[in-house]
């Protein structure tokens, strides 16, 4: 409050601090007491008042509040209701891991217990496939591995003692069945991987199928040796 | 979700719209920003707490500044860069009969003069004379001091009288 010992010029200084939040209702109802006593005796700071309420007035003439147009919340809106849609089928993100664990419920949440069988064979498979690549091709030798070399064909009558040994029909048929097992491997990995993330699906399951497809593909077999 | 934000929408494009018109000058601009702002607050909004009117003018002062900034440094640097750029607020294009014949250049002066303005105080009055928010609502958009909102109101307003002097005493006389 405005002390008598500040003398008039002390008081009207007070309350020209004080119009402003006055004009805009912010004022202690104690302190609008005294402001408006001093405002009684005091034309001078009558005139301040007006002119910052012919001010405050202009304002807010001059600078009315403006109207949005209206496509720009219909854009806003249009682009979340997509970006909604589009989040509701992605799985939800993070890191690999969750990406794995959200894409595998998915995948196993739905289908009753064909997905998980189908899951099981599709890893049966993977895991025979060495095995039956190994027994093909007969055992495992420390060099040069890609190509496949055959124990001769025994002479007729001999019994074949070292090992099994089989008939390039027979390796031929045989890889085609493996190309088989494994090509199914493959698509079934395939439908696994829309819900799993394609890099956890191709590095584990598809991409070594699809080596051990081509490395029995181009596995040559070389030319049995001819008896004299 | 969706919901919620749409409500959201509805009741703030304005305030938004309008803050940025006043800042840029341009409603183009306005629109643009507008669309930003409202757009950022939909990709924030689930982990957004507290006064979302004060965030939403808060990140919609700083969207104006980061243009504002970017059309000063198109510009050949002459001078001082930390001058406040002089913005012609637009036309409001809402005159009422009432007030058009008298107002019509006090308007004209008023939105020179308020383009004038160095920030905060421009962004100040628009959000007290404007929008007319209370002090503390400005202080919470603008994350600024109560006191720092009063005392920074009264020198805005103060400037502005001297720039307007003969002119708002002149309407006021009439």
């Amino acid at each position: 409050m405005p002390r008598p010992a500040d003398g008039p010029a002390g008081a009207c200084a007070w309350v020209r601090e004080r119009i402003d939040p006055l004009l805009d209702g912010e004022l202690a109802a104690s302190e609008e007491v005294a402001l408006q006593d001093h405002l009684a005796d005091c034309p001078a700071c009558r005139s301040e008042l007006a002119l910052a309420r012919s001010l405050q007035g202009a304002l807010r003439d001059g600078l009315p509040p403006l109207t949005c147009p209206p496509e720009v919340s219909q854009q806003v809106l249009a682009i979340a209701r997509r970006e909604e849609a589009e989040r509701a089928r992605r799985p939800a993100r993070g890191g690999l891991g969750a990406r794995i664990r959200s894409g595998l419920a998915d995948w196993f949440g739905g289908g009753g217990l064909l997905r998980p069988a189908l899951a099981a064979v599709a890893l049966a498979a993977l895991l025979a496939a060495p095995f039956v690549y190994r027994s093909l091709l007969g055992p495992a030798r420390p060099q040069a591995p890609a190509v496949a070399t055959l124990p001769a064909a025994p002479a007729p009558g001999a019994s074949g003692a070292q090992g099994a040994s089989y008939s390039p029909e027979e390796i031929a048929e045989a890889r085609d069945q493996a190309r088989v097992v494994l090509a199914y491997v493959a698509a079934v990995g395939r439908d696994a991987g829309r819900a799993v993330q394609d890099d956890v699906f191709a590095e584990g399951i598809v991409r070594p199928t699809r080596r051990a497809v081509e490395s029995l593909g181009t596995a040559r077999i070389a030319e049995p040796r001819r008896t004299p | 979700m969706l919901d919620r934000f749409q409500s959201l929408v509805e009741e703030h494009q304005h305030r938004v719209y309008t803050l940025a018109s006043y800042l840029l000058g341009d409603r183009e601009e306005a629109a643009d920003v507008t669309q930003e702002v409202l757009l950022r607050l939909w990709r924030n909004l689930e982990t957004l707490d507290g006064n979302v009117s004060a965030w939403l003018l808060r990140v919609t002062r700083n969207y104006c500044f980061d243009l504002m900034r970017k059309r000063r440094s198109q510009k050949t640097a002459l001078g001082n860069p930390e001058e406040p750029e002089a913005v012609h607020l637009p036309d409001t294009g809402q005159p009422s009969p009432e007030r058009l014949a008298a107002s019509t250049d006090l308007g004209r002066h008023l939105r020179r003069a308020v383009g004038e303005l160095a920030e905060p105080y421009r962004s100040i009055l628009i959000l007290r004379e404007v929008q007319e928010m209370k002090y503390v609502e400005i202080s919470e958009a603008l994350d600024m001091p109560l006191n720092t909102v009063k005392v920074n109101i009264h020198r805005g307003r103060k400037m502005l009288r001297e720039r307007l002097k003969g002119v708002i005493g002149h309407a006021a006389a009439c």
